[in-house]
């Protein structure tokens, strides 16, 4: 099927709402390879990141009708979903948390088709935005994002003053926007 | 109403403590204003995603969702069809009553729905106060729901549940509270219709560390149900 026949986000938002189990389907089918990626960077275990991203299809599901388009993408909404769950699930761990990025640049790539090698360029763009970030912005958000740190506690590991990391974290993102807008 | 221009930086980044993170969803819920400043934001975080290092699920992952989601029953979807019966009726009274029954249901779904849209705003209302929060999360069959316990500085605390399943029938969830020295508190009894569900916990939080959620076959007493779901341990 070509991809014009494919169903579009908004449709099977509208569907989802109306409990249509093959829109449930086909937002896994188009979200859940990502879904598991991003849940799988934070966590770092198969295990958990297959759990959250069960629980967060679940919750969306059950919770499509709280989902406004005005507000975001169906792609924003399901992967905040998920990224909420996964932060959620790193919390409750008592443990010491491993730094995502040292995760992430140990395993490799699953696939290496024609689609991936497409992802692999935009992921070396975004890659190049974030280079050019000052190290400090670029660690304070992706330990943020990615390591599920809360302000205060980015504040204690890194040793500076709260109003510094929020700093960190407005600056940096503006200039991310800033770059990705340019780039377009 | 207080701003939250301020915190959307923190709050796309997840970097808010669950508190504020609740108190700041529920301002941009109900401010145009504010939440305008989010999807600028969210555009950035969209490329974080873009970044990520591709990862394939387990192949049963997608069947397993499948298999857990079930169409969500509302009030008026399961009421309505029990209350009339026209299949004896002549042709003519048979097309009026069922134009009556679709204009009755319709009315009986716009009053859920105007009621259900009432609890919601509500439910933002009272989890925007200050205050803090535990949150729980399922655990075995129950796996999927959750759940926050609010403690607002100024008010009885409540709970706000998420995707838990009606309790079987003779049974009824219960909230508790557990103090450091691990005893058990019993809090309101309550049952559920799957929907988003706000139960106030009827006795006093403080002092305690640790909440959780049982179902049981009896409204007072000690526990002795399967646990649904508890909150780490907390002191705030």
């Amino acid at each position: 099927m070509s991809d014009d026949l494919q169903p579009t986000d908004d449709a099977l938002m509208v569907s989802l709402r109306g409990q249509e189990l093959g829109a449930l389907a086909g937002l896994y089918d188009r979200y859940g390879r990502l879904a598991y990626s991003l849940a799988y960077r934070i966590l770092g275990e198969p295990e958990a990141a297959e759990d959250v991203v069960h629980d967060a299809f679940l919750l969306a599901w059950r919770g499509a009708g709280g989902y406004k388009r005005e507000k975001g993408t169906a792609r924003a909404w399901l992967l905040s979903i998920v990224h909420h769950r996964a932060v959620d699930v790193l919390r409750r761990k008592t443990a010491f948390r491993p730094a995502p990025l040292e995760i992430a640049e140990r395993q490799p790539a699953d696939a290496d088709t024609a689609e991936e090698a497409s992802r692999n360029v935009e992921r070396q763009g975004v890659r190049r935005v974030l280079e050019t970030l000052p190290e400090a912005q670029r660690r304070t958000i992706e330990l943020a994002y990615f390591g599920g740190y809360t302000q205060l506690e980015l504040a204690s590991l890194m040793g500076v003053p709260l109003g510094t990391v929020k700093g960190r974290m407005r600056i940096g993102l503006q200039k991310m926007r800033r770059a990705l807008e340019h780039a377009r | 109403m207080t701003h939250v221009v301020e915190e959307l930086e923190l709050y796309v980044l997840g970097a808010l403590p669950p508190a504020d993170s609740e108190r700041v969803a529920a301002h941009l819920a109900v401010c145009d204003g504010c939440a305008a400043g989010v999807e600028p934001l969210d555009r950035v975080i969209s490329s974080l995603h873009d970044e990520l290092p591709p990862r394939e699920p387990p192949a049963a992952l997608r069947a397993r969702i499948l298999r857990s989601a079930r169409p969500v029953r509302t009030a008026a979807a399961a009421g309505a069809p029990r209350r009339w019966r026209w299949a004896a009726l002549p042709a003519m009274a048979a097309a009026t009553a069922v134009l009556a029954i679709v204009a009755a249901a319709s009315l009986m779904q716009m009053d859920a729905m105007r009621a259900e849209l009432a609890e919601s705003r509500v439910i933002a209302e009272r989890v925007s106060q200050p205050g803090h929060s535990w949150h729980m999360d399922g655990v075995d069959r129950w796996r999927g729901a959750g759940a926050r316990l609010f403690v607002p500085q100024a008010a009885p605390a409540f709970v706000v549940f998420r995707g838990l399943e009606p309790a079987p029938a003779g049974q009824s969830y219960t909230v508790w509270l557990v103090d450091a020295d691990g005893r058990w508190i019993r809090g309101a009894s309550f049952n559920t219709d799957g929907g988003t569900t706000l139960v106030e916990v009827g006795v006093p939080v403080s002092g305690f560390d640790q909440c959780a959620v049982t179902l049981e076959s009896r409204t007072e007493g000690r526990r002795s149900g399967p646990m649904v779901m508890q909150s780490r341990i907390y002191r705030p």
